[in-house]
């Protein structure tokens, strides 16, 4: 399989003329509006905010008061809300309908995550507040955490990476940390070609060089190609399962077992767990670092480009070289160890990765999400995305050449959307109608 | 289960188009020792929205949030009041559950929003051109000693005493991985910044000297010499603003000659959430922009010839450039960048410069009447709106203690610095538009008892 690096061309093929409708004055089109900049329409003196008067006082600033323009238009209220409404409506997303992205799980985001959220005992809610006084924030944290360790079967997780790709620094710091420690230093990270740009760019981040893993003509990795290249200079293998073809890797506990003999480690790319949550749990497939993204799997909103959450699930060779911060039980309350507290009992840990203890906002909507599911209907999320996927493929057939799910082959491909279809959808997806 | 679409006669249909005899007969890709045939036990079943409701709701009720106390706790995360339009607009739909903006054609909503964003951001910041967002302030400082080291080929950072210790800690960790020889110590409990220090500090070796501003102490001082001093010698400097209201009222670091700016954009529209998801600003002079990591939207047109808004210099990113990209960074903070861009329309240049002006004049009352307590000492000459205060007790026991009263009295050094007893006396305590004098008064009393 090849695959395409260059990206696809973003200037225009031909110009298209237009469907012969006439002009209009303002440019919009029906319900299509133009919108113009903020730079076009509001005026450094227009404020949409009225605030009390400041009190008069001699200034503390120095020498350094701002005298420049700064140049940022502002626009009143009733501006700001038609403004960004009217830009709205030139976006697609989930609400409007079915999302079936290749390389993201897309799927509903629950209202009640958004309410729960924006609780003021949350959303209002200093991260170095008195740890007396933030006790119920603790408890949310160590109650996904316990969900997240048991539905992957793991030893513990690292609740702190701020997205997928700072999951995936998480997990390779902990294994470069935990080879470091043993004094064994590896240089390569095998990846397989197909994975996701940010699995190569986060192993070179970490002063690893990247060497592709060879996949099969059946779209997975091939098995004996990397046992062939594992060897004393391999620090670990990054694998996406189910893969980014939308199939699960069958030999996933053999390739383990093969890459721990070697004396490397396994890494597991999650983005698409939402298939195997609550059927397969990735700490019986060998797996030692795996990253979540709440975004994905547990419905936390994509909101046009983030934030997202990348916790890592991680498996007792590795705990111990977690980063900071992290939520502890102790007694009947939750403690927060940070730097000096982990001096004593966590000494290994390969350090901090954010200011301070990661996407509590997505912590909140994830949690939420996973309580209403509850184990039976997470297992049915997943259950319910690969029959979607399936039965998508399968109606398909006709008229789409799928590459690797012939022979009767399952696939796993991440339909995670399809879970918000309307029923009637996939009939009217479908070419045989 | 009310988000699952599917009745069990829908899934007999689709089995039956599929040729499969049950949901289990799709997973038989999976190992049959690794393939789980129930429900994972332990764990609780699906609940009503009323009863998760009320669980969370139970937990929240647990925390003594900033609204409900006198709160004047700052150190990198500031409450500020957030108008109601803001949350209303990023909760649309459209916005809140769109991807990322890959496929210009149906993402112009968002695109657009980010090539406002960005601008703000760069005008805010006093430079030429900003992406569109990192994940926080601290992350982004980091990603900025990397291009550093990539534009002058130097691997010596010289990091500020006063930038933020969590900031230098993910610069550490960072460091041990990238071989970046990080320079740092702590601060000490002067009026003046360290920028002396810094300038003679620099070296043939500097590959750039980061400094925060206003500091971790709320100092505040010109860097137009660091900058000279840093040119100098080859060097960059980078400057770390993680109070950006502050820049309504003081120099803009780019207009002071730093080469990169970057920041915590939560300050503005997103509010305090425990420290997450915040917002990450990346503003650099446009000659490095090739060098710069994340995303960048920039203005085109499209195939009729309109104004049209895409994802530009993608070649410098993963999902072209894999193993050679500037940064693995990939999702960044969207949503944040709405809320940011929102809150700055609706503010202004005129409410920008009043919501400082605000800040500054309350945070100068809440200054003079603290430092009236016996046993308080103000640190600072100058700042913005944070300060430090230097007590005749360890602070960090008695920031413990206002809790007990119902009072967020500020960030102890000593929480901050652990490793630093000589700062265990340190108090910083940041005063925004949302304190009242009732809450300034409440606080000196209660210092005033606990320090007797």
């Amino acid at each position: 399989m090849t695959m395409l690096k260059e990206g696809r061309p973003t200037a225009p093929q031909a110009v298209i003329e237009a469907d012969g409708a006439p002009a209009t004055a303002t440019g919009n089109r029906a319900l299509m509006l133009e919108e113009a900049l903020i730079f076009e329409i509001g005026s450094t003196e227009t404020t949409g905010v009225d605030f009390a008067q400041a009190p008069k006082v001699a200034s503390r600033l120095g020498s350094l008061a701002r005298t420049d323009s700064i140049g940022l238009p502002g626009l009143s209220e009733q501006e700001t809300v038609r403004h960004y409404t009217r830009l709205s409506r030139q976006n697609y997303a989930i609400d409007l309908g079915l999302f079936p992205l290749g390389s993201c799980t897309m799927k509903h985001n629950p209202r009640l995550n958004e309410k729960v959220a924006r609780m003021p005992g949350f959303a209002d809610l200093h991260p170095l507040a008195p740890q007396s006084t933030v006790q119920g924030a603790l408890a949310v944290i160590h109650e996904l955490a316990a969900w997240l360790v048991t539905l992957t079967g793991m030893h513990s997780v690292a609740m702190s990476p701020k997205a997928g790709a700072h999951g995936e620094l998480c997990g390779l710091l902990a294994i470069r940390a935990a080879l470091e420690a043993r004094g064994d230093a590896r240089s390569v990270i095998l990846v397989p070609e197909s994975a996701h740009g940010t699995n190569p760019a986060t192993a070179a981040f970490c002063g690893y060089k990247v060497e592709d893993i060879p996949a099969t003509p059946d779209g997975r990795v091939d098995l004996e190609a990397l046992k062939a290249r594992l060897g004393p200079d391999v620090a670990a293998v990054m694998i996406t399962n189910p893969n980014t073809c939308g199939l699960f890797e069958r030999d996933m506990k053999t390739i383990s077992d093969a890459v721990h003999a070697a004396g490397a480690f396994v890494y597991c790319d999650g983005a698409n767990f939402n298939a195997i949550v609550g059927r397969v749990r990735p700490g019986d497939l060998g797996v030692d670092a795996m990253h979540i993204n709440l975004h994905k799997t547990f419905s936390t909103p994509h909101g046009g480009g983030g934030p997202g959450s990348g916790p890592v699930v991680l498996s007792e060779a590795l705990t111990p070289f977690a980063p900071l911060p992290f939520v502890e039980k102790q007694g009947n309350g939750f403690v927060l160890i940070e730097e000096e507290t982990a001096q004593e009992h966590h000494g290994a840990t390969f350090g901090r990765m954010v200011a301070f203890h990661g996407q509590m906002g997505m912590f909140t909507r994830a949690l939420t999400y996973i309580l209403s599911h509850g184990a039976d209907g997470l297992r049915q999320v997943a259950s319910d995305a690969v029959l979607n996927a399936n039965y998508i493929l399968r109606s398909l057939d006709d008229v789409l050449d799928a590459p690797f799910g012939g022979s009767g082959r399952a696939c796993m491909r991440r339909c995670s959307a399809t879970r918000g279809w309307p029923r009637a959808l996939p009939r009217s997806i479908s070419p045989k109608g | 289960m009310r988000y699952l679409p599917l009745t069990d006669t829908d899934r007999q249909d689709m089995l039956s188009v599929i040729g499969a005899a049950s949901v289990d007969d799709l997973f038989v890709d999976v190992p049959a020792e690794a393939r789980l045939s129930d429900k994972i036990a332990g764990l609780p079943d699906h609940a009503s929205e009323l009863a998760v409701e009320r669980h969370m709701a139970a937990l929240a009720g647990k925390n003594l949030s900033a609204g409900e106390a006198p709160f004047f706790l700052g150190a990198g995360a500031y409450k500020h009041h957030v108008p109601a339009s803001v949350d209303h607009l990023i909760q649309r739909g459209e916005f809140l559950t769109a991807y990322t903006p890959y496929q210009p054609e149906i993402a112009q909503g968002t695109l657009q929003v980010l090539f406002e964003f960005q601008t703000q951001v760069a005008r805010l910041l006093g430079c030429d051109v900003a992406n569109a967002s990192m994940y926080d302030g601290s992350t982004a400082c980091w990603e900025a000693i990397g291009m550093a080291r990539r534009i002058t080929k130097r691997g010596k950072a010289i990091l500020s005493s006063g930038l933020h210790p969590h900031y230098v800690s993910v610069a550490n960790t960072m460091a041990k991985f990238t071989g970046d020889a990080l320079e740092h110590k702590a601060p000490t409990l002067d009026a003046a910044t360290d920028i002396d220090a810094l300038i003679a500090g620099i070296d043939k070796d500097t590959s750039c000297v980061v400094v925060q501003y206003p500091d971790i102490l709320g100092r505040i001082a010109d860097l137009t010499p660091l900058a000279d001093a840093a040119h100098a010698a080859g060097a960059l400097l980078v400057a770390v603003v993680t109070e950006p209201v502050a820049l309504g009222a003081i120099k803009a670091p780019g207009a002071m000659g730093a080469d990169i700016v970057v920041g915590e954009g939560q300050s503005i529209g997103v509010g305090l959430q425990f420290g997450g998801p915040y917002l990450g600003l990346f503003a650099c002079k446009q000659k490095y922009v090739r060098q710069m990591p994340g995303r960048l939207c920039g203005e085109t047109v499209d195939a009729a010839g309109k104004r049209g808004f895409v994802l530009t210099l993608s070649t410098r990113e993963q999902h072209i450039r894999r193993e050679k990209a500037t940064s693995n960074i990939c999702t960044n903070s969207g949503l944040c960048a709405l809320a940011f861009s929102i809150h700055m329309t609706l503010l202004g240049e005129k409410g920008l410069r009043e919501l400082a002006t605000l800040n500054h004049a309350l945070a100068c009352q809440a200054a003079d009447r603290l430092a009236k307590v016996p046993g308080v000492k103000l640190l600072n000459d100058s700042f913005f709106n944070e300060f430090t205060l230097v007590l005749s007790k360890d602070a960090r026991e008695t920031v413990r203690n206002l809790a007990d009263k119902g009072v967020l009295g500020g960030v102890s050094l000593g929480r901050l610095f652990p490793a630093t007893p000589e700062l265990g006396h340190g108090l910083v305590v940041a005063v925004t538009e949302t304190v009242t004098a009732d809450d300034i008064d409440t606080f000196a009393k209660a210092l005033e008892e606990e320090l007797a």
